[in-house]
């Protein structure tokens, strides 16, 4: 399964791609702020993505329109350390699948997305 | 800012350790100080906040603790442009985390680091400035605190 990780630190983006190490996800691509996501997103067309929301060029509530637009199916599991109701509830409202607050464990990580998946998989 | 509010930021420090590290931190009760440049360490995450409250949101850290951090957080590396991100990246999250507590309207900036103390730092003399220490794995760091309420 496709899988790209979208977080401005790069130390994030490295522990995602550790923990999914050994599952069966194939990670197509990272980004580093919105405006890479939705240009790698068309490119690759990842069937699941973690996402940040905190960061510069465009933050995740955009990014998670704009990508909507393009394929409403893709899973997004928001990963963002903005632990009040209201951001969680604009991006499921958005699209997003799933939000995991920071900081995070690595079975937390793989918890979340497998719920995210467990119909398509 | 009310010490009352600094619980968030306790909490925050306190529950960045427990989930990223395999080891608890101790974290201390804060102290009022009056110059911020005599806390600062090898490495400082700096958030900006505004909205509801406005000020900035500081993590200082030892270079020793933050090659041991970023260890257990399971990347391998040394590399400085790294060990800037996961200051950055700590403020970041401890930040975050306060919204919990003060909204969706406490508003955070994109972390700035700075390596070593460099320039003096000049920050608002009005609200007060909180120290909160923390000591993990016989390692010093701080989250200081510079916030009003608006």
């Amino acid at each position: 399964m496709k899988f790209m990780v979208v977080d401005d630190s790069m130390v994030i983006r490295e522990k995602v791609e550790n923990a999914l190490k050994g599952e069966d996800f194939e990670i197509v691509g990272t980004a580093q702020n919105g405006i890479e996501a939705v240009e790698q997103f068309k490119a690759l067309k990842p069937t699941v993505m973690t996402l940040d929301i905190t960061m510069p060029l465009m933050d995740g509530i955009e990014t998670i329109k704009e990508i909507m637009a393009i394929d409403s199916n893709v899973r997004i599991l928001v990963v963002s350390a903005l632990a009040d109701k209201s951001t969680l509830i604009q991006a499921m409202h958005l699209g997003a699948y799933g939000f995991l607050c920071k900081p995070f464990r690595d079975i937390e990580l793989i918890e979340a997305i497998e719920e995210l998946i467990e119909d398509i998989v | 800012m009310k010490e009352k509010s600094l619980e968030v930021f306790v909490d925050g420090l306190t529950n960045y350790f427990d989930k990223s590290t395999s080891s608890l931190a101790k974290v201390s009760t804060p102290f009022l100080i009056q110059d911020i440049n005599k806390y600062l360490l090898d490495y400082t995450g700096i958030i900006g906040i505004s909205g509801n409250h406005k000020g900035s949101v500081f993590f200082t850290a030892p270079q020793i603790m933050v090659v041991k951090l970023i260890t257990e957080i399971g990347v391998m590396t040394t590399k400085e442009e790294k060990l800037m991100d996961l200051v950055g990246e700590v403020s970041n999250t401890i930040s975050g985390n306060a919204r919990r507590v003060f909204g969706d309207q406490f508003m955070l900036s994109t972390p700035v680091v700075l390596k070593g103390k460099g320039e003096q730092l000049h920050v608002s003399n009005i609200s007060s400035i909180y120290v909160i220490p923390v000591v993990w794995k016989n390692m010093s760091a701080q989250l200081i605190i510079n916030l009003d309420s608006v």
